[in-house]
């Protein structure tokens, strides 16, 4: 067990930087998720800290020893990859007793520590077999077990959970996380789930373009979205985005775009002046809207696209001028298309955005 | 049970819209013309080695006996007993050619082991070019080399040696052996080496340990390549050496038998006790062979 410091993490391949001056800590103990689209860096960063790839530039340290010139072997480190990597001529068994013989543990400590992590991860009745005879689920618990033999000092793991149908991933999330409380190990974790990250870490770096957008815990990340690509990434469906002016009407700040205008609170008044362009990108999460009748006093008018009912929730798609939106409404909703509405926006939990920098307001 | 088992295959044809009776057809093409191949392949074999198991005037005799009526291993014995004229002569060509191709397939294995290693794994400045250099040796008929060969190895001194050979072997066999190998590391998923090294194993035992073990059917089918290769070659043998101590069986048996009248069942029971290796070896590892070919074709 250990901590994980990035400091000034800079990895270019010739002239594409994939990782852009990351620096973060991860506690003793922390379970850590690096979230974000592909392509943004995170499993590059996840590699660095395994030693899979050199870094440009910047330190890397484990446990307090700077670990940029140590081979993967030589960092206690392990870890789970999305295709799980077992070894095909070897048994299960002998896959996870692999990585206690390479470092020389005695012959009866490894049959009593494979026995424990088969154990753990109820795969005892596999151990005689190859990787190949097992399922999907199965190959993953092996993964996850050569993983856990060894007491090393974090464990790194690449979407591990990516290659498994819905049900088995959800089944999986919850096990991973039962392990993380019991053996409390740092872990490192790289998912472009956001739903993942927001149920199994502890703290959260979004990244995007090579640069953690932010870091935080899920409640945080999901709360006080650092800028707009973090509150669009997390969350489901999506946030929605509404571009528009900050004006006055009346004696109020408004703000208006195409065939819409949504009077501001004070506070939002304030947030809102505060950008430097007067020109402003309104969030709103689906369950921060309410959908009313057309003849309802509060809201703006609008109008039905479309209904999806989910059962718990009816997702409502509508258009606010020329700008499609979804809010959920309660599962008895009703509501046919082109319908007029009224949408009632809740301020308290409305997020403002400078149209030019995208950082919240 | 049985009824499942009974209505599958029907229902895979009816799927896949071919009705019954064109499967036939298509079997008995299938199996004439594999017949055909078949013949082709094994007539001569079969040819040798009757004509090795007669006597003199019954391997001339018109028309010619099939099956020899009074087959005799003769010949057999005289190539292969240690003492006499002929058999020390003929075993010293055996061991020369054998010394020859294990020699040639050993090293041709250990150079292109690592060598497709790197290619397949490794960024390196002009690693293309490199690659696609190793295949023009095979862009020119083998012959165009021999003078030019013949030339390097007078400078190096090694002609009329084995060496000379070996040296030559492995330029032809290479390149096919790199080629052949890269596409099977290709196919095995960097991961694998990547979990091993975290799991505690230096590049290179986790090459030895966990990629070697899954290339054999590959690295198996080059050696082979290689040995044959080696194994039958004629020119080149016929070019480098002079000494009679050091030619292979190739030349051997052409020298062998043209400087006495010309003996048919002694040349086919030669011919014959030649290509034991190559079948035997072929017989073992077939399934490997095919395997390696096959995966690499995917791949390509």
């Amino acid at each position: 067990m250990a901590a994980v410091v990035l400091d000034d993490v800079v990895k270019a391949f010739g002239d594409v930087v994939a990782v852009d001056h990351v620096s973060f800590t991860i506690e003793d103990g922390e379970f850590i998720a690096l979230v974000g689209p592909s392509g943004c860096g995170k499993t590059t960063t996840l590699n660095m800290v395994a030693g899979l790839i050199e870094l440009t530039s910047g330190t890397i340290t484990i446990g307090g020893v700077v670990v940029n010139d140590l081979d993967p072997k030589d960092r206690d480190i392990a870890m789970v990859f999305q295709n799980y990597a077992l070894y095909p001529s070897k048994s299960v068994g002998e896959n996870l007793a692999f990585p206690l013989q390479m470092r020389k543990v005695p012959r009866a400590e490894i049959e009593a520590r494979v026995k424990r992590a088969a154990e753990m991860l109820s795969i005892t009745q596999l151990l005689n077999r190859r990787p190949r005879q097992l399922s999907g689920g199965q190959q993953q618990r092996v993964a996850l077990g050569r993983a856990l033999v060894r007491d090393p000092k974090a464990f790194l793991m690449d979407e591990p959970l990516s290659n498994l149908d819905a049900m088995l991933r959800v089944q999986m999330r919850t096990e991973i996380k039962r392990l993380h409380q019991e053996l409390s190990t740092t872990v490192i974790y790289v998912t472009h789930d956001q739903m993942e990250a927001m149920t199994m870490a502890d703290r959260i770096a979004v990244m995007s373009g090579g640069v953690v957008q932010q870091l935080g815990t899920p409640n945080e990340i999901y709360d006080q979205p650092a800028n707009m690509f973090v509150a669009g990434f997390i969350g489901s469906p999506t946030m929605n985005f509404l571009r528009g002016q900050v004006g006055t009407d009346g004696g109020r700040t408004v703000v208006h775009g195409e065939g819409w205008e949504l009077p501001l609170t004070d506070t939002n008044s304030v947030r809102a002046r505060a950008s430097a362009t007067g020109e402003v990108i309104l969030g709103a999460r689906h369950n921060t809207m309410t959908v009313l009748p057309e003849s309802a006093e509060a809201g703006v008018p609008a109008r039905i696209y479309t209904v999806e009912p989910t059962g718990d929730l009816t997702y409502v798609h509508l258009w606010l001028g020329t700008q499609q939106l979804v809010a959920s409404a309660p599962g008895t909703f009703r509501g046919a298309a082109n319908q007029p509405i009224r949408l009632e926006f809740d301020q308290a939990r409305l997020y403002l955005f400078d149209a030019t920098t995208e950082r919240a307001l | 049970m049985t009824t499942v088992a009974g209505v599958r295959p029907r229902g895979r044809v009816a799927a896949r819209g071919w009705p019954r009776p064109r499967i036939k057809t298509l079997d008995v093409i299938a199996t004439l013309w594999l017949i055909l191949l078949l013949a082709f392949a094994l007539i001569p074999m079969l040819w040798m080695l009757s004509t090795s198991l007669k006597g003199q005037f019954a391997a001339l005799a018109q028309p010619p006996e099939w099956i020899p009526s009074h087959p005799t291993l003769d010949q057999y014995q005289t190539l292969l007993s240690p003492t006499g004229t002929v058999g020390p002569v003929f075993l010293r060509y055996f061991l020369n050619s054998m010394i020859v191709s294990l020699t040639t397939t050993a090293l041709g294995v250990l150079i292109a082991i690592p060598a497709a290693y790197a290619f397949s794994r490794f960024q390196f400045p002009g690693r293309d070019v490199l690659f696609f250099a190793v295949l023009v040796r095979n862009m020119f008929p083998v012959v165009v080399f021999l003078i030019p060969l013949f030339i390097l190895m007078r400078a190096l001194h090694l002609v009329n040696t084995h060496w000379s050979l070996i040296l030559t072997y492995m330029t032809f066999g290479l390149p096919l052996s790199i080629w052949l190998l890269k596409g099977f590391y290709d196919n095995i998923p960097e991961e694998l080496e990547r979990a091993a090294r975290i799991d505690g194993a230096s590049r290179f035992k986790a090459f030895w340990l966990i990629i070697m073990p899954l290339s054999s059917p590959g690295i198996i089918a080059t050696a082979i390549y290689a040995f044959i290769g080696a194994w039958n070659e004629y020119v080149y043998a016929l070019t480098f050496l002079n000494s009679e101590s050091l030619l292979t069986l190739p030349v051997g048996l052409q020298h062998f038998f043209t400087e006495f009248a010309t003996n048919w069942p002694g040349l086919m029971a030669a011919a014959f006790i030649m290509s034991v290796p190559v079948v035997v070896m072929f017989m073992l590892l077939q399934k490997q062979f095919v395997q390696a070919l096959t995966e690499g074709a995917v791949k390509a």
